[in-house]
């Protein structure tokens, strides 16, 4: 069967031994692998491509053109949407907010995150329970999330204002969605509630995957437990926060339900956030250009975001592994 | 010696405690509220200083939120969900053939698709994608709704599953091989039953995803009866009035089965994520 | 060989299953292939009423006057009814009879998604303009055509109040206040901030608040839009403004986050002595206020009468339909007043029966039928969003701060510019 004996090492790399393909003659099985090979990979790329390749060209296509419910043939208008948007003083509060609560949430959620997967890491009883439970405020629909804590703001009928007013705020300062230099803070809050659930998770397990003999060895060291943190448990977990981070932050840029149910981009526009609105300029105003104006521009922040964060990843070569 | 041991000992334990403390109130405070708005009569809600015991508990919300429609919405979402959840599992398998094997492989590429799969805003895909499905003849059709779901899930599967195959050790394969299976075949007896804890982590992932998804159903779903969950919440919001009391018992009995599902998995949740932490 | 082949029936059905079958069937697009002999229709669901049981009965009659016809109505949650509506008609599909808001009319006749009807209701004997409120059939005229049957109707607001906080500030309940002067005065008295306030306020972004400050402008003779330019910074306009930007100081803090829901929870936990809501609110008062609670007409300046801001349904017919004829046929069907009555949780269109419902149905009935039958539409313009957008910043600026006289300006400004963007 063999043409030449191969050899596995228990611990090298895959190839150092003597080249593998060379069972039946190369040219047709490797043809019958690569055949395989795309066939495997073909049903995700048509659907992306198709899903998303497909919203994307029409936003980009859209962007440059005059679209509305009245004017239902799109007419070109080359650069006119852009220039409009960004001569208009809101889309660069929009903007503004949606770089204030993305960057915000993200940090809090790492906050969090860590904290909870710290404490779930440590042995007591109802462990079990509390890292089942932990999840809930992530897997809670956004809409439901939204009015649950519109309804716990209200500075006359919910908690918080109550609690605060035990403290000596009175409600006047407590309605913090509805104050213009507030509701962003109290918005962001809901954010960092929702969605920290997801960091836990990820964290705690990432925590379990640190050596404990490296921990060992830096307690030995006399090293106290924040030095023990800061050294040994962080630096292992990197690629983990890593990644987390980043989906977080992309997934936080373009959430939408929270926002919208907690304060509809309000007071003024002090919350309105780009996803707000480009949902907002699209269904309410039904500005298909203008809105796709805004969506360009949006997957563009996100763009360089992402393509910084691949750089800084290539760089410190921890693709290859 | 045991003394100062027993000291450290006591104070580890008050700090896990506390900080667990920590934990419950910050993750249930809001839940409680939640629970007490939906143990109120409607008028209740509306009283001032809001009690944090309801003074009149009723259980009337509950019981008229589980109605039969109610547990039709649930019965769709839990189709929805799992249904996705296995064809989506099912492609990233197949598609971490390619990407996660041999053991080593760059995930860069995958990356980037994934990451470009997110790009987008969700308002955008909203009418683009109504006019593909209306193209397709998949309006107002679960498969329709799945298939939208996958596009979204589906790169961020593959990135987590990539995680957990790529760190199965390459001569698990290598010996497979060398007792004469093909390249494919040892993938799929040999590393994907090594892989499941990790598969479980991802499928639970799509899952919670799937089950609170709002905009794509809103989308899809035209038929009453074909709604799922979050939808069916929103008959609650009316233009002008708003069923407090019933809203959040509805919600609550929604999270019920999440939690369900959650605590049996937990354990094979969070040991997938530590045989392959998702690297990158 | 075989392992390939495997793959490739794995991963081919796979993709075929997911392109090929459609579960649930997809004939749901009644205006886009059937014969003449179906009809979808979209509703919107209020909340309180279980809609789909009130119009059970109602298809399987239509069903057997009209033999070999089928009928499906589906109703939708407030919140997602306009979205819905929008993705599906410029998908290009959409039901064939929709209800549609007041204020969408224009937008939608402009856009040509919905046909006009003036040749069939010119020999409808069913449908005739004299039997509807006057302000909501004066709703769907786009252009000189008509482009539906109103279906229901409602105005903001009434003035709710508290006679017994009345009663404590020494003002006297059965005399509420008439004028704006008036009413500011005992907003003043009403308001012993932080416990106490005069008046519980709609500010928050949305159209409700949108309504409101309509009516007030309206009760002082101003409008919003002229003919085809912006209006909204006459004398009268801002002086309304400013009414409200004075209310606001009387009303609790976060007027600019405070909801339909927030008001009137304000009201019926006592905080707020005033309040300006609809009167569909009634329910919540009878269950939630425990207290005299009272409704007024409200204030209109010195001199003036109060004109209300007209709200609610108008049923539509999309432009693509096949089964126009069908569709007019459930349109008259609808403006029976059993039909209407029975589907209703506003006050039904139809004078006579919204007259019944309202005396049924509501405390102080004559105040209601009379702010109604006097109250004027909103702008009927296709530019519609954008000028409700720049009134709600309008009143955002002002509860943060501007004056009346400046918000007026820039809402001008913004309004006459969505106007111009329409030619």
């Amino acid at each position: 069967m063999t043409a030449q004996p191969t050899t596995v090492h228990r611990t090298g790399s895959p190839h150092s031994g003597p080249p593998r393909r060379t069972r039946r003659g190369a040219p047709a099985y490797k043809r019958r692998e690569l055949l395989l090979q795309i066939l495997c990979v073909a049903p995700p790329c048509l659907l992306l491509l198709a899903l998303v390749g497909y919203p994307l060209v029409q936003t980009l296509y859209l962007s440059v053109m005059k679209s509305t419910l009245i004017q239902r043939v799109p007419t070109f208008t080359g650069l006119g949407n852009f220039v409009k948007i960004f001569t208009s003083s809101s889309f660069w509060t929009v903007a503004a907010n949606s770089v204030i609560w993305t960057a915000s949430v993200v940090v809090l959620q790492f906050v969090l995150g860590m904290g909870a997967a710290l404490i779930l890491n440590r042995r007591f009883f109802g462990r079990g329970l509390l890292r089942a439970a932990v999840v809930i405020p992530w897997v809670m629909p956004g809409v439901i999330a939204g009015a649950l804590w519109k309804l716990i703001y209200e500075p006359y009928l919910g908690p918080l204002a109550q609690i605060l007013g035990l403290v000596g705020v009175p409600a006047q300062n407590a309605a913090w969605l509805g104050n213009a230099s507030t509701a962003l803070f109290a918005v962001i809050v809901v954010g960092a509630w929702k969605g920290f659930p997801l960091s836990a998770v990820m964290y705690t397990a990432a925590y379990q995957n640190v050596p404990e003999e490296l921990r060992e060895a830096a307690r030995l060291d006399g090293a106290n437990s924040w030095q023990v943190f800061r050294t040994v448990v962080l630096p292992s977990m990197a690629p983990t926060i890593r990644s987390t981070l980043v989906l977080t932050t992309v997934w936080t840029f373009n959430y939408f339900d929270l926002v919208y149910v907690l304060t509809n981009g309000g007071p003024g526009n002090s919350t309105e956030i780009f996803p707000t609105a480009i949902y907002r300029i699209a269904f309410e105003q039904v500005n298909y250009g203008v809105s796709s104006a805004y969506g360009v521009v949006s997957i563009a922040v996100l763009g360089v975001f992402t393509f910084l964060y691949l750089r800084q990843l290539n760089k410190s070569g921890s693709l290859n592994r | 010696m045991p003394q100062s041991l027993r000291a450290r000992r006591i104070w580890s334990s008050a700090i896990s405690y506390l900080g667990a403390l920590a934990v419950v109130i910050v993750v249930f405070g809001p839940l409680y509220w939640m629970l007490i708005t939906a143990l109120k009569p409607h008028a209740e809600v509306f009283t001032s200083p809001p009690r944090w015991l309801p003074q009149h508990p009723t259980l009337d919300n509950f019981a008229k939120a589980m109605n039969p429609q109610f547990l039709q919405f649930m019965g769709n979402s839990l189709l929805v969900s799992l249904a996705t959840t296995i064809v989506c599992i099912g492609l990233a398998v197949l598609a971490s053939y390619t990407i996660s094997r041999p053991s080593g492989r760059s995930g860069k590429s995958v990356i980037v698709v994934v990451l470009i799969s997110q790009l987008l805003p969700p308002a955008v895909l909203l009418v683009p994608l109504y006019r593909s499905a209306e193209s397709l003849g998949l309006l107002n059709s679960y498969a329709g709704l799945v298939i939208a779901y996958l596009t979204f899930t589906l790169p961020v599967a593959i990135w987590l599953l990539h995680g957990f195959i790529s760190s199965i050790p390459a001569e698990l394969e290598e010996s497979a091989r060398v007792d004469g299976l093909s390249s494919f075949r040892a993938y799929f007896s040999v590393i994907v039953p090594l892989a499941r804890p990790g598969i479980a982590a991802t499928a639970a992932y799509i899952f919670f995803t799937v089950w609170q998804d709002f905009m794509f159903a809103l989308v899809f779903l035209t038929d009453q009866d074909k709604r799922t969950l979050p939808l069916g919440l929103l008959g609650y919001i009316g233009q002008y009035t708003v069923d407090w009391g019933q809203l959040m018992a509805a919600s609550i009995l929604l999270l019920l089965p999440i939690l369900v599902i959650f605590a049996l998995v937990q354990k094979q949740f969070i040991a997938g994520l530590t045989a392959g932490a998702v690297k990158g | 060989m075989k392992k390939k082949l495997l793959g490739a029936l794995l991963v081919g059905g796979l993709a075929a299953s997911l392109v090929g079958c459609s579960g649930g069937g997809t004939g749901a697009s009644g205006a886009s292939g059937t014969s003449g002999k179906t009809l979808e229709v979209w509703d919107m669901q209020q909340s309180s009423k279980d809609i789909n049981a009130a119009y059970a009965p109602l298809v399987k009659k239509f069903e057997s006057d009209n033999p070999g016809t089928t009928v499906k109505v589906t109703a939708f949650p407030y919140e997602q009814y306009r979205d819905k509506v929008l993705v599906a008609m410029k998908g290009g599909t959409g039901p064939d009879v929709l209800a549609l808001d007041q204020v969408w009319m224009a937008e939608f006749a402009a856009g040509g998604l919905i046909s006009p009807l003036d040749d069939q209701l010119a020999s409808s004997k069913a449908i005739k303009q004299s039997d509807f409120f006057t302000g909501a059939w004066a709703s769907n005229q786009y252009q000189g055509k008509t482009y539906g049957v109103p279906l229901n109707a409602d105005v903001w607001e009434q003035m709710y109040y508290n006679a017994d906080m009345f009663r404590a500030a020494g003002l006297n309940p059965d005399a509420p206040p008439t004028t704006w002067d008036g009413w500011k005065q005992a907003a003043d008295k009403l308001t012993k901030a932080p416990d106490q306030f005069g008046m519980s306020l709609i500010g928050c972004k949305g159209e409700t608040s949108v309504v409101l400050t309509d009516s007030l402008l309206f009760s002082n003779g101003g409008k919003v839009v002229d003919g085809d330019h912006a209006a909204f910074n006459s004398p009268e306009d801002v002086q309304a403004l400013d009414q409200y930007k004075k209310l606001a100081a009387d009303a609790p803090a976060g007027t600019s986050g405070t909801c339909e829901q927030d008001a009137v929870g304000r009201f019926t936990s006592g905080k707020a002595a005033m309040l300006l809501d609809g009167s569909w609110q009634q329910d919540t008062m009878k269950t939630a206020a425990k207290f005299d609670w009272r409704i007024a007409v409200p204030p209109a300046p010195d001199g003036k009468k109060f004109v209300g801001a007209l709200g609610g349904f108008n049923l539509a017919m999309n432009a693509k339909t096949k089964s126009s004829d069908l569709a007019f046929k459930w349109m008259e069907f609808m403006s029976q007043p059993d039909n209407q009555t029975a589907v209703n949780s506003l006050i039904p269109a139809l004078k006579d029966v919204g007259t019944k419902f309202v005396q049924a149905n509501r405390k102080q009935p004559d105040v209601v039928l009379n702010t109604l039958n006097g109250g004027a539409p909103r702008p009927l313009s296709p530019a519609y969003p954008a000028i409700s957008t720049a009134e709600q910043n309008a009143i955002q600026a002002i509860i943060g701060g501007k004056s009346a006289t400046d918000a007026a300006k820039d809402a001008n400004t913004a309004i006459d510019q969505a106007l111009q963007d329409l030619k």
